[in-house]
């Protein structure tokens, strides 16, 4: 059994996954949503009475027949509410399953709280209003146009319409909601099917409406059970045929690949040099082969590792909805570009900033209904996150239509906080820029959101030590804009090569800026520290033979400017060897917490080259 | 062609339904200002569709609705009615009007309300 228990765990997860989506659209008003969560419900309960957990069988079970009434109904915030709450009760059940092989997690409130709304429902819908509902034949569906006027006023048109020509037995919901206005409800009548859809086609605004010919109840439910049985036997060759048409691969075994690729490259790079060296014909023709056939397996394993930001951004929908319901704000969430791929070890760094940044918008950008309302905006605030492709770049961007940054506030803070003097002139950009210091928030009391450690500082970080670049753009009472660049993979990056002594550095390209010679002219002292004049301007140097403490025999050197939260340092080196792509092995173990390198990767002849890391490089003042 | 017959006390607003109305295929059978004239334009056109304001003066929308009903239990009345007026319309619905337009009007939901209540 425990060979099934990890692929039980996994599948069973993903359908949670799908939940939570489908409650979403379902408080958005797609009816249809509910048969996804049905259906994934039925599933989990079939995975679970065969591995033999009895207690998520039963809550699922219970989740599924509540689910199977509200079927056709009205789709209230409570029972989202309840749904939600399952599903996070489903994940716990499925943790401790993993950790504890034991699926004993208390569901009571579930049960009591489906129970309260089920007698609720009883009181609501007298036993004689079902029986009406049985005895009636027709069922007529309608759903009104979304820009229909005076819903209300539509409803009680149809319903006097209808009562002219058939015999009104029950409604959904009940008549006097139609008469406040609902977009879809349902009669069902005794009369002629031709008959109402006369009537019904006289009706304007109706978007939709359906005339269906019940029958009695026995009948209904021995379809129901056929129904049922023809589901089943059909499901397990549907799975089949899915299985093969993907399989499931660990992230590691993914990861290994790529190193023995990045490995084969290596080696690769030593038989080119070999058979230049001796001049051996036939080998280098071989080599040539290989050359383009390991090429082609590292674009197609790059391809594998590309997933789509869905994976990620798929959570994001219900946290803004919950953080939505915390803070008393009307949001809509929109997500775009769902199918844009990058490198997923780039998507699973990025997801704790984005939510952080989604966080912010919530709390800090959109206001509250009221506000809006009195700003004259629009009550319901929006929060777009997109993702999309640019060039050699795949762009993020967190966009919400709320109070924007105020400037003023961050000028304050800084004031208070000693970063600017008072009255000193300062460029909106440098204002702007002084969010990402870590420990600035203007927000006056953290909040239990906003305070959780992880900082506009911290999304910064992250993005850069990605290869990446962030943006601020804000207007203020209009909203703000957060743009965030990245590279579409890590594994493998253009660098640079320099020489510094006898020992060779890579510098990822993203962060270089341009490279300039160097002369006594343009590198002066001030004040012991050295400074590189660039075209009249100072930028702070440092000299990396001294960094690294290797012998500096050179006259002329090399300056390389490279670009870290805005700012320009200049790189001294002795000179520049090359430019290409190279493969990214990152520090493991007792080397993983050397500051200054993010990695190292091996050339073609064997040569291991330390990858400097700009930011960790340049932040401190010890090195070694 | 369907002949209609515009009721409102403003000018403007039976030019303005007029305009629409005349320019997606109807006939303007005639116009009234006030409950009373529209009774008696009634009986003397005999028209398909009346739209007809709710507030105007000597007699309202709901009361030459009412009168009209007796005339003809057919008529097909549609209202014309502005936002906040939801239970006047109801009760309109109630006492036999076939539809509603609400001002400020749009012309092609005013144009789909007729062209379904006349049934074309």
């Amino acid at each position: 059994m425990n060979d099934y228990k990890s692929e039980f765990l996994q599948e069973a997860r993903e359908y949670v996954e799908l939940m939570n989506q489908s409650f979403l659209k379902l408080e958005s008003g797609e009816k249809s949503a509910i048969d996804e969560i049905f259906r994934a419900m039925h599933t989990i309960k079939g995975m679970a009475g065969f591995m033999g957990y009895k207690n998520l069988e039963k809550l699922c079970h219970k989740l599924e027949s509540f689910l199977g009434d509200l079927r056709g109904k009205e789709v209230s915030g409570e029972i989202v509410d309840l749904l939600l709450l399952s599903s996070d009760r489903i994940s716990e059940i499925l943790n401790k399953i993993e950790s504890e092989d034991s699926d004993e997690v208390d569901c009571q409130e579930i049960y009591d709280r489906i129970g309260s709304f089920e007698d609720h429902e009883a009181n609501e819908n007298h036993r004689v209003d079902e029986e009406n509902k049985v005895n009636a034949n027709l069922k007529i569906e309608v759903r009104l146009c979304e820009d229909c006027a005076m819903k209300g006023v539509r409803g009680l048109l149809i319903l006097e319409a209808l009562r002219e020509v058939c015999d009104l037995k029950a409604t959904e919901p009940e008549e006097s909601k139609i008469e406040e206005g609902c977009d879809y409800f349902v009669i069902f009548a005794n009369g002629e099917p031709k008959k109402v859809d006369e009537v019904l086609s006289g009706v304007a605004e109706i978007e939709k409406y359906t005339i269906s010919e019940t029958i009695n109840k026995k009948e209904k439910a021995r379809e129901e059970k056929k129904d049922e049985k023809s589901k089943e036997r059909s499901s397990p060759a549907l799975q089949i045929q899915k299985k093969n048409e993907s399989v499931r691969v660990d992230v590691k075994v993914l990861d290994s690949i790529m190193n023995l690729i990045g490995e084969l490259v290596i080696i690769k790079g030593r038989l080119v040099q070999i058979s230049g060296k001796y001049e051996i014909q036939e080998l280098s023709e071989a080599v040539n082969i290989m050359e383009k056939s390991i090429t082609s397996l590292q674009d197609e394993v790059m391809k594998v590792r590309m997933v789509k930001v869905e994976r990620v951004f798929n959570k994001f929908p219900r946290m803004v909805r919950d953080l939505a319901r915390k803070f008393g704000k009307k949001i809509e969430f929109v997500m775009e570009g769902l199918d844009t791929e990058l490198d997923r070890t780039v998507l699973d760094d990025m997801s704790d900033p984005i939510m952080h940044l989604l966080r912010n918008a919530v709390d800090h950008g959109i206001e509250t209904p009221e506000e809006r309302k009195t700003k004259g905006k629009r009550e319901t605030g929006l929060i777009k996150l997109s993702a999309r492709r640019e060039k050699n770049n795949v762009v993020i961007e967190v966009e919400d239509d709320g109070r924007g940054i105020d400037l003023e506030k961050i000028r304050r803070k800084a004031i208070e906080k000693g970063l600017i003097s008072e009255g000193s002139q300062i460029s909106e950009e440098d204002l702007k820029a002084l969010i990402f210091l870590p420990g600035f928030s203007t927000k006056d009391q953290a909040t239990e959101i906003s305070g959780r450690g992880v900082g506009m500082d911290v999304v910064k970080t992250t993005v850069e030590k990605l290869g990446g670049s962030l943006r601020v753009i804000s207007e203020k009472e209009k909203g703000t804009k957060i743009r965030i660049n990245l590279p579409p993979t890590v594994a493998i990056i253009k660098s640079l090569l320099v020489g510094v002594g006898k020992q060779v550095y890579a510098i990822p390209i993203s962060n270089v800026v341009e490279a300039v010679y160097v002369d006594r002219k343009n590198l002066k002292s001030i004040h012991g520290n050295p400074f590189l004049i660039v075209r009249d301007k100072l930028i702070p140097a440092f000299k990396l033979s001294e960094i690294f403490g290797s012998e500096n025999g050179k006259e002329r050197e090399v300056g390389i400017i490279v670009e870290r939260e805005s700012e320009k340092y200049a790189l001294i080196v002795d000179s520049i060897v090359d430019q290409q792509e190279i493969v990214v092995k990152p520090l493991t173990g007792l080397l993983s917490k050397i500051r200054g390198f993010s990695g190292v990767t091996i050339l073609g002849d064997g040569t291991v080259v330390p990858i400097l890391d700009i930011s960790s490089l340049l932040g401190g003042d010890k090195f070694g | 062609m369907v002949k209609v017959l515009v009721v409102d006390d403003t000018a403007f607003m039976r030019k303005l339904l007029k305009n629409i109305l005349f320019s997606a295929g109807f006939d303007i059978a005639g116009e009234a200002e006030n409950g009373k004239q529209a009774i008696d334009l009634y009986r003397e056109l005999k028209p398909d569709i009346v739209t007809m304001d709710i507030v105007m003066p000597e007699m309202n929308g709901i009361d030459a609705l009412k009168e009209i009903k007796k005339l003809d239990p057919n008529a097909k009345v549609v209202m014309c009615t502005a936002v906040g007026q939801e239970q006047m319309v109801k009760m309109a619905i109630k006492l036999g009007a076939k539809g509603y337009i609400v001002k400020p009007f749009q012309a092609p939901k005013v144009v789909e309300e007729l062209r379904k209540v006349a049934r074309i």
